[in-house]
């Protein structure tokens, strides 16, 4: 198979009077008409800019820079050579620094032909090769060292500009707008619901990994943990300037976040306040912890939800308001929230016990392990498991019952509420490819599918006992994306990350 | 990311060598528990902490005011049980009636807790510090103080309390003290000389930043303080600045802080704090009281 096609990663309903499914794809949003699954319009995200210390010098700036930096960064006995270098140093400077190279100036400007003969093609200046020459004697033993270092260091091709990849998609109905945000270029944005056009656009500070809407505010979570809000602002609005309010924070990856009131207490209305329904954000990380924070009074933490034993990767705040919380675990917690309780265990080892026997679990589980190659253990040889489980959506369908998705799996699990407001399994929808992406709206599940022969995009109704599940584009067919065999790995350490999370895979934060 | 220095095989049995040898009631020696100043808050260690406050074993730690939680098998070590058994009697309290109320973050070689432990000796004081070889030798340390009180000769002066009511737990507590303590548990919380981290884009692993304070007014309980001191100015201020900035914080006044015999205690008596004072630093004292919770 030379190339395969690129699932949905992220899907969301947007109900209007024109109806919309909105898919992303790697980098590009479909909005898609619900009645006649033609594509209205699409979007696509930007490049993100180049990483690294020098991204933002263009050339003739630069030059004056990197004779600052020379000189500081050359040791005392080697100021004769500077004075002499200067001047035509600067121009190797710049053609052999490459965008995203950190290491220091003087490593560069002293790479060794041979070295130097690694580093990509367009880099090279045939000026380099002089200037070494002439001035390979001066070398000490230990110079020659360091420099053999920083230039194995510095002949690393740069790493290839990364896809801007689509995180999350809320759409915002009675605005008419779409959030998105984007990964590489850590961006927030608003699009117009109809024709896919950026109205507003934040920087955010880390990489997004969490995102929900409250009444007035767009909430994001991110990779080092914090939660920033953003305003959504009114049409009149648009033009005007405004940054993101850090709310809270873990110290630790954030995977989650969603938001909940509580009744009055008491009926308690004595400040005469409008706020007699509490309000709270809940945040999960990758630490096993749930966190309820108070609303807006973010700097008092109203509890903690703690059982869990692995990271926790998806929350649901389902109609009785309890809370479903789902992860590394082989089960979902049902926790009254805000008194922190645990009520139930919600199994879903035996559901996949009997769905995948073990081979083919094991299977699975080495496969979700192996897409996330620069993740590796780094202690090997330790007991563990061999069959693990990570959630990756849990979502309620019109208040009958509560959806499980499990990474790789390629099925929906379905619990039912029980007269004693526990949840129960309730059989599972067959997919024909692990489910990469889920939206629900009333009865209706849409969801994208990772696999060759079925459906991208699909959806099935639970109004019925059986679930039927049908082709979103009713066969009708749609562009998409393939991916080509050399990007396979790639595409899949983007779409499966939820296993990576859990304890032993190595650090991530540093970096992010 | 750095990772840590390959470790010297002799230097390492060395060590071994030297914890093994009978030493009940000798103080142990820094130089076998030597380890990098610093580690990374944000990176996978192998800790062991519990999964809820209600799941934590205490008596391991404080074994003279805690039962064992977890049943015992019979490879257990007896004289764990015997050392347990023999600390309650020695104290004469009722078990599991205390909660640890101090916790002295990032306590390093444990110079604060050994102060403080005669100085409140009805309180159970808790320090939680990173790095391995750091608590393994602030274990050591207490196990031999309390060696030594159990052991007293004629005419020395009782200790109070006998260093039972001080712990040392490795941890991560930028990550994990809301699995150790309850809502409102702690009275006092202490953060000496921490790292100051001093480039920009390190300070979210500095252990006093505006989202961390949420979690320490979790744990501390309206009116009870935070104490920090620095001989960095520059985290000085940053610190002050923080914790003025919280609404859940207000600021000690003068005299209130420098009559606190913890803040005494925490500027002569901490093992930076000496440091600091041999080479003629300045040291930079902060204190905070938690407000009540807001209605």
């Amino acid at each position: 198979m030379a190339s395969r096609r690129h699932p949905v990663q992220a899907i969301a309903f947007a109900p209007s009077d024109s109806p919309k499914l909105f898919i992303a794809i790697a980098e590009t949003i479909y909005a898609i008409a619900a009645t006649t699954h033609e594509t209205v319009a699409t979007w696509k995200a930007p490049p993100a800019p180049v990483q690294g210390k020098h991204q933002s010098q263009v050339p003739d700036a630069a030059s004056k820079i990197e004779d600052v930096d020379a000189a500081e960064a050359l040791p005392a006995d080697e100021t004769p050579a500077t004075k002499e270098e200067n001047t035509e140093s600067t121009d190797v400077v710049m053609a052999d620094s490459p965008p995203s190279a950190s290491g220091s100036v003087v490593g560069k400007r002293k790479r060794s032909p041979s070295a130097a003969s690694n580093m990509p093609a367009e880099a090279l200046e045939s000026v380099e090769t002089t200037t070494d020459t002439k001035k390979s004697d001066k070398k000490t033993r230990n110079q020659k060292k360091s420099e053999k270092r920083k230039a194995k260091n510095a002949a690393k091709p740069p790493p290839p500009p990364q896809p801007n990849y689509i995180g999350q998609l809320v759409p915002i109905p009675d605005r008419s707008l779409l959030a998105v945000t984007t990964l590489e270029d850590k961006t927030l944005r608003l699009l117009s619901l109809d024709t896919l056009e950026v109205v507003k656009e934040w920087v955010l500070h880390k990489r997004p990994s969490a995102i929900t809407l409250t009444p007035a505010t767009i909430l994001v979570g991110d990779k080092f943990g914090d939660v920033f809000s953003y305003k959504i602002p009114t049409p009149s609005e648009l033009e005007e300037a405004t940054e993101g309010k850090l709310l809270l924070g873990h110290v630790s990856l954030l995977t989650t976040l969603t938001t909940a009131t509580s009744p009055p207490l008491h009926g308690n209305t004595q400040n005469g306040s409008s706020g007699d329904v509490k309000k709270y954000i809940i945040t999960a990380d990758r630490d096993e912890h749930i966190r309820i924070t108070n609303y807006p009074l973010t700097h008092a933490i109203h509890g903690f939800c703690l059982g869990h034993t692995a990271f926790v990767n998806r929350l649901l705040i389902t109609k009785d308001n309890l809370l479903v919380s789902g992860g590394g675990d082989d089960w979902l917690g049902l926790w009254d929230w805000k008194a922190g309780k645990l009520l139930q265990q919600v199994d879903i080892k035996t559901p996949v016990d009997a769905m995948l026997n073990h081979e083919d679990a094991k299977a699975l589980t080495e496969k979700l392990r192996g897409y996330n190659k620069k993740r590796k253990r780094r202690e090997e040889g330790e007991p563990e498991v061999d069959v693990t489980i990570a959630v990756t959506e849990i979502a309620e369908v019109n208040g009958r019952e509560v959806v499980v998705v499990l990474e790789g799996v390629p099925a929906i699990l379905r619990y039912r509420y029980t007269n004693d407001g526990k949840l129960d399994f309730a059989g599972y929808i067959k997919t024909t490819g692990s489910v990469t992406s889920l939206s629900v709206h009333g009865p209706r599940i849409y969801f994208g599918v990772d696999s060759e022969e079925g459906s991208l995009v699909s959806y099935a109704d639970i109004t019925e006992e059986e679930a039927i599940t049908n082709d979103f584009f009713n066969g009708k067919p749609f562009e998409g994306l393939l991916v080509e065999e050399g990007e396979i790995d790639a595409v899949n350490e983007r779409l499966y990350m939820a296993e990576a999370f859990r304890k032993g895979f190595g650090g991530f934060m540093e970096d992010d | 990311m750095e990772s840590s220095p390959v470790p010297n095989p002799v230097k390492r049995q060395k060590r071994i060598d030297f914890r093994k040898t009978e030493q009940q009631e000798a103080l142990p020696q820094k130089r076998f528990y030597r380890q990098r100043a610093h580690a990374n808050p944000f990176s996978d260690h192998r800790l062991d902490y519990p999964i809820s406050p209600q799941d934590m074993d205490w008596s391991d730690y404080f074994p003279a005011y805690f039962s064992k939680k977890r049943k015992l098998d019979d490879t257990a070590d007896n004289s764990e049980v015997a050392e347990a058994a023999e600390a309650q009697i020695a104290s004469n309290v009722q078990l599991d009636t205390k909660k640890v109320e101090v916790a002295d973050i990032g306590c390093g070689f444990g110079g604060l807790l050994v102060s403080l432990a005669p100085t409140f000796p009805e309180t159970l004081i808790l320090g939680m510090e990173i790095r391995m070889q750091v608590t393994a030798y602030v274990q050591d340390r207490i196990t031999a103080l309390r060696n030594q009180c159990s052991t007293k000769k004629e005419g020395q002066d009782a200790v109070p309390g006998g260093y039972q009511n001080i712990g040392i737990i490795r941890g991560n507590a930028m990550k994990f003290l809301p699995n150790f303590f309850e809502k409102h548990q702690l009275s006092k919380m202490f953060f000496c000389f921490p790292d100051p981290h001093f480039k920009a884009r390190k300070h979210k692993a500095r252990i006093i930043s505006p989202t961390l304070l949420a979690e320490y007014a979790y744990i501390i309980r309206p009116g009870g303080i935070i104490y920090t001191i620095t001989d960095v100015e520059d985290l000085h201020l940053w610190m002050a600045k923080h914790l003025d900035d919280h609404p859940m914080f207000e600021r000690l006044s003068e005299e209130e802080q420098e009559d606190d015999v913890c803040v005494k205690i925490m500027r002569t008596d901490t093992e930076e704090g000496k440091k600091v004072e041999r080479n003629k630093g300045s040291k930079w004292v902060a204190c905070f009281r938690r407000v009540e919770d807001p209605v």
